[in-house]
């Protein structure tokens, strides 16, 4: 497969007079699974519809094998953006059914595996004659699900595909995300709140808060820069003196904190008193994210 | 373009077979209600044709822009493919008028003459206007909706009025009526003038539309 990068550069977006996304860079190379992750508001979808044409950008550009994406009808029939079905159209409810939207997936998406869809359609318990705004809310995200898997396309975009699913669903869909990639090799943009599981499967994480990317990483290298730190308070702030502190919880003579650090500094801090833990990215996402900036600080 | 069109064309054979239906269900019913020869339900008949194909010509664009619009941009259509997939259902909505008048010559319920050009004229101006409204809509929403409803009315009234009136003897608008569908080139270049410039507005807000 001809090897094309869907690549972002100095992207701005604005909505009337409030900028959302604020000059990103960010590039997806063909043949990963990305996950991208930040908060309500962050600007993730806003960033994945600018990337498929869907936004208008106000600065920048978005390209895929280095031509622009916008209206460019052969670059978007290689990307498949899946977000979440609404039950609701303009002027009321969205009285379409399931076939009609995989109907307008063959027209759409030149890749697009028919027996796939069947067969998934049949897995998830699915019925293509039902109206979509019958649906419950893990229908509506199977529905997604389906769309993207069976689009094939070589880069396919999923917003939020777990919303609504139970556990088991979800474990499933990370199986066959698996299993689609080890087949296809495509590149796969998974937007996602739930870290937990998805951690396992995203090769690279990209990090967004308040419309910047703060973190593109291997997720294994980015979560072996983090750890917890806890103790008794004078041990602690010995062992991560020179470290970057994310944030600090102190519980009387009891301290715990989060830092990031290289190698070199681990095995520093691992010389004194204190507890070290490796953070899963669930935690590293709270930490880089879910705290002021006065929290963080470096230590001298 | 081509993936646009094929969407856009199946969507639009749905609808015509659906209108169509309608339409041959409703006259129907009309036609063996009523007793033959009867002036009111031979009245009836010719007010359900003549509206049928306007109304046609309006909506089917109107409900292409803010139905099927979003749908197909959020399948990475282009806006350009789309609009330009619309333009054929703009085309075939325009023919029903004049196909519509010329059935009712055709069934001896006529009364108003009409050209066939000029009526596709005023078909087009319609369905470029009903366009126009799909597009205003899909950009800011249910008051523009409102709106539309209210001009509707405003829309029905006149007809309802203009055949009340013929009625009563006064011929004022049923010969305005009959101007627009048996009036001159002027007319005609007036109606397409208006639908260009409908057609514009309705790219101006589309190329901008976002998902």
């Amino acid at each position: 497969m001809e090897t094309k990068i869907l690549r972002a550069e100095a992207l701005v977006k604005r909505y009337g007079k409030k900028e959302v996304l604020h000059g990103l860079d960010v590039a997806f190379e063909p043949g990963h699974i990305y996950g991208l992750i930040g908060r309500n508001g962050a600007g993730k979808t806003t960033l994945l519809g600018c990337l498929t044409g869907q936004l208008r950008t106000t600065g920048g550009m978005v390209s895929y094998g280095g031509a622009p994406v916008w209206e460019n009808a052969r670059a978007l029939g290689e990307i498949c953006f899946s977000r979440e079905l609404s039950p609701m159209l303009m002027f009321g409810q969205n009285t379409y059914k399931v076939k009609e939207y995989l109907r307008a997936a063959r027209y759409y998406y030149p890749h697009w595996d028919e027996e796939y869809a069947r067969r998934l359609m049949k897995e998830f318990g699915l019925d293509e004659k039902k109206r979509i705004c019958r649906l419950s809310k893990g229908m509506l995200s199977m529905v997604t699900i389906v769309l993207a898997l069976a689009s094939r396309a070589p880069v396919t975009i999923l917003d939020e595909p777990v919303a609504g699913l139970d556990i088991v669903a979800r474990e499933r869909f990370y199986q066959l995300l698996l299993e689609d990639y080890a087949e296809t090799g495509r590149t796969f943009i998974v937007s996602t709140h739930i870290l937990d599981e998805a951690s396992n499967v995203f090769e690279q994480v990209i990090v967004m808060d308040d419309g910047r990317i703060i973190e593109n990483a291997p997720t294994e290298e980015l979560v072996g820069q983090f750890h917890h730190i806890s103790g008794r308070a004078d041990e602690v702030d010995a062992a991560v003196a020179g470290c970057t502190v994310l944030f600090c919880e102190q519980l009387g003579r009891s301290k715990a904190v989060c830092v990031r650090c290289n190698d070199e500094a681990l095995a520093r801090i691992s010389a004194h008193d204190v507890d070290v833990a490796p953070m899963n990215l669930q935690k590293v996402f709270v930490a880089l994210t879910g705290h002021k900036e006065e929290d963080s600080h470096e230590t001298k | 373009m081509k993936r646009s069109n094929a969407f856009v064309l199946r969507w639009l054979a749905i609808q015509l077979v659906s209108f169509a239906a309608v339409m041959a269900v409703m006259l129907a019913a009309v036609y063996f209600l009523l007793a033959p020869g009867d002036d009111f339900g031979g009245g009836m008949l010719s007010g359900i044709q003549s509206a049928l194909g306007p109304m046609l010509a309006l909506m089917l664009p109107m409900t292409l822009i803010t139905g099927l619009f979003p749908i197909a941009l959020s399948f990475g259509a282009t806006r350009r493919g789309f609009f330009a997939a619309a333009q054929l259902v703009k085309l075939a909505g325009a023919l029903f008028l004049p196909a519509g008048l010329w059935a009712l010559n055709a069934l001896g319920e006529g009364g108003v003459g009409f050209r066939f050009s000029l009526s596709l004229c005023t078909g087009l101006a319609v369905a470029c206007m009903g366009e126009l409204f799909g597009a205003i809509c899909l950009r800011f929403g249910q008051k523009a909706m409102w709106l539309f409803v209210l001009l509707c009315a405003v829309g029905g009234g006149v007809l309802g009025m203009s055949v009340a009136m013929a009625a009563n003897g006064n011929m004022v608008l049923a010969h305005l009526l009959q101007a627009i569908l048996r009036g001159g080139a002027g007319m005609a270049v007036a109606q397409l003038v208006l639908g260009a410039v409908c057609t514009a507005g309705s790219w101006a807000l589309l190329r901008r539309a976002e998902a």
